[in-house]
């Protein structure tokens, strides 16, 4: 059973990683994920205080653990090779946040598809120590003004 | 959250104490010993079927959604200001809403805190969220700002001169941030929050809730140990919701029902925010009492001319 599960897992999770491999030359914008923060973006570190880039996207991650969208492109190097996927994973990583955007704050939650207890980080917001360390599985940015929005956790003042 | 041993092992410890009979909710505080400390005291445990329903004491010290708007909305008119006398525009962000269009009331909204019990969302969705992603973002990518102005509003490359003017320690949003919000660190009531909501899942009355709920999920041929477990299924990493998701969800969303145990993970975490509120009663009264000054000088800056 527990084996079963694990290589399921692992399939599930080379499989992602090749999806997100071959997606990467399609990604919207030039500066995404390329290591720098710029340009409204949100970028992740490892460390407190900003130390070890981990990724910068103009996006969110509903589930940091799998899917086309859990791979960091800039740290470990490894990570943009399909045998280093498993370092590329953001979930239960994170332990600062700095955001770029001029218009839209996020929250960052404690289990996938914005479950669980969150902390919301503002425009431009630089966060050094995040309240929930090496706890993140997900972050949604605020979708006020959007009228399809449906998680009421991902509408707040912005 | 980790999907680890020790989890799986917890799961097993509570199904064993469910099976031998811990049928019934103890709802006063557990006896505590040498090894363990004493668990927050239960008093009452509503029944919980509607995320709406889910309110904490601690609610009561953060700010709601007009406040928090009010207090922005100033933050951003000042620094439109300073930013302008550096040569730049700022456009604030937009989505000024009406607290009756927003989620709850514009309430603190609790939606997922114990995991999704929105029966709809479940049956459309499973456990994902769709509103995401616009295609309009697109647009935000292609916005060169440059790094000057980065460093004018929030002092992101360190601050400094720039045209001749000094930039504000943090930038004009951090100038703003001190006018409005003063010194006060208001990040207390969302550290004991988080800390209390932690303190309960591992709670002995809230492990024994997770082993009657995993009990219902498997008369349905679901095998999960905590509800945690079920919503970050490494399976669900799709970008859509697979049929299984959404079965697995929505007898999720109907085992937490018919156990309650949404109500029982609140009553607990409700216990435990309480004795947060009496061991820091002083902190947080001047926090309430800061939120009320923000408030009022947000309101004045709001209504100068």
């Amino acid at each position: 059973m527990k084996g079963s599960r694990l290589r399921r897992k692992l399939l599930t999770a080379v499989i992602a990683a090749v999806v997100s491999l071959s997606l990467v030359p399609q990604q919207v914008g030039a500066a995404d994920y390329d290591g720098y923060c710029d340009n409204n973006e949100v970028c992740v570190y490892k460390d407190a205080n900003l130390g070890t880039p981990r990724s910068d996207f103009l996006y969110y991650y509903p589930d940091m653990d799998g899917g086309i969208n859990f791979h960091t492109y800039n740290y470990p190097s490894s990570c943009n090779t399909i045998p280093g996927w498993w370092d590329c994973r953001l979930n239960d990583s994170i332990s600062s946040v700095d955001s770029w955007s001029d218009h839209r704050s996020i929250r960052i939650f404690t289990d996938a598809y914005y479950d669980g207890n969150y902390q919301t980080i503002r425009i431009y917001g630089r966060v050094m120590q995040v309240q929930y360390n090496d706890q993140t599985s997900s972050d949604c940015w605020n979708d006020g003004g959007i009228t399809y929005a449906v998680d009421p956790d991902c509408t707040f003042s912005n | 959250m980790k999907k680890t041993v020790l989890a799986r092992a917890m799961a097993l410890v509570a199904g064993i104490v469910a099976i031998v009979g811990v049928t019934t909710l103890s709802t006063a505080a557990a006896a505590p010993n040498a090894s363990t400390p004493a668990e927050a005291r239960v008093d009452s445990i509503p029944n919980i079927t509607d995320w709406r329903d889910i309110s904490l004491p601690l609610d009561a010290y953060v700010q709601d959604f007009a406040e928090r708007q009010t207090v922005l909305r100033a933050e951003y008119a000042l620094t439109k200001s300073c930013v302008e006398q550096f040569g730049f525009q700022f456009a604030a962000p937009a989505w000024d809403k009406s607290p009756a269009a927003v989620p709850n009331a514009g309430q603190p909204a609790h939606y997922r805190l114990y995991g999704l019990l929105d029966e709809d969302h479940a049956k459309q969705m499973g456990y994902h969220s769709y509103g995401e992603n616009p295609a309009s973002e697109a647009a935000y990518a292609d916005k060169e700002l440059p790094r000057d102005y980065y460093n004018v509003v929030a002092a992101k490359f360190g601050g400094g001169v720039f045209n001749g003017k000094t930039i504000p320690d943090g930038g004009c949003l951090g100038a703003a941030q001190r006018e409005v919000e003063g010194a006060t660190d208001l990040s207390m009531p969302v550290q004991l929050s988080f800390d209390a909501w932690t303190a309960s899942k591992s709670d002995s009355r809230v492990v024994a809730a997770f082993a009657k709920w995993s009990m219902c999920m498997a008369g349905s041929g679901y095998h999960y140990s905590t509800p945690m477990e079920a919503n970050n299924d490494p399976k669900w990493s799709g970008e859509k919701a697979s049929a299984d998701e959404i079965a697995v969800a929505v007898a999720d969303v109907n085992c937490k029902k018919t156990t309650n145990l949404v109500g029982i993970r609140m009553a607990v975490d409700a216990a435990y925010q309480r004795e947060a509120i009496s061991q820091h009663g002083v902190e947080l009264n001047a926090i309430k009492a800061g939120l009320v000054r923000q408030a009022a000088t947000a309101s004045a800056i709001l209504a100068k001319p």
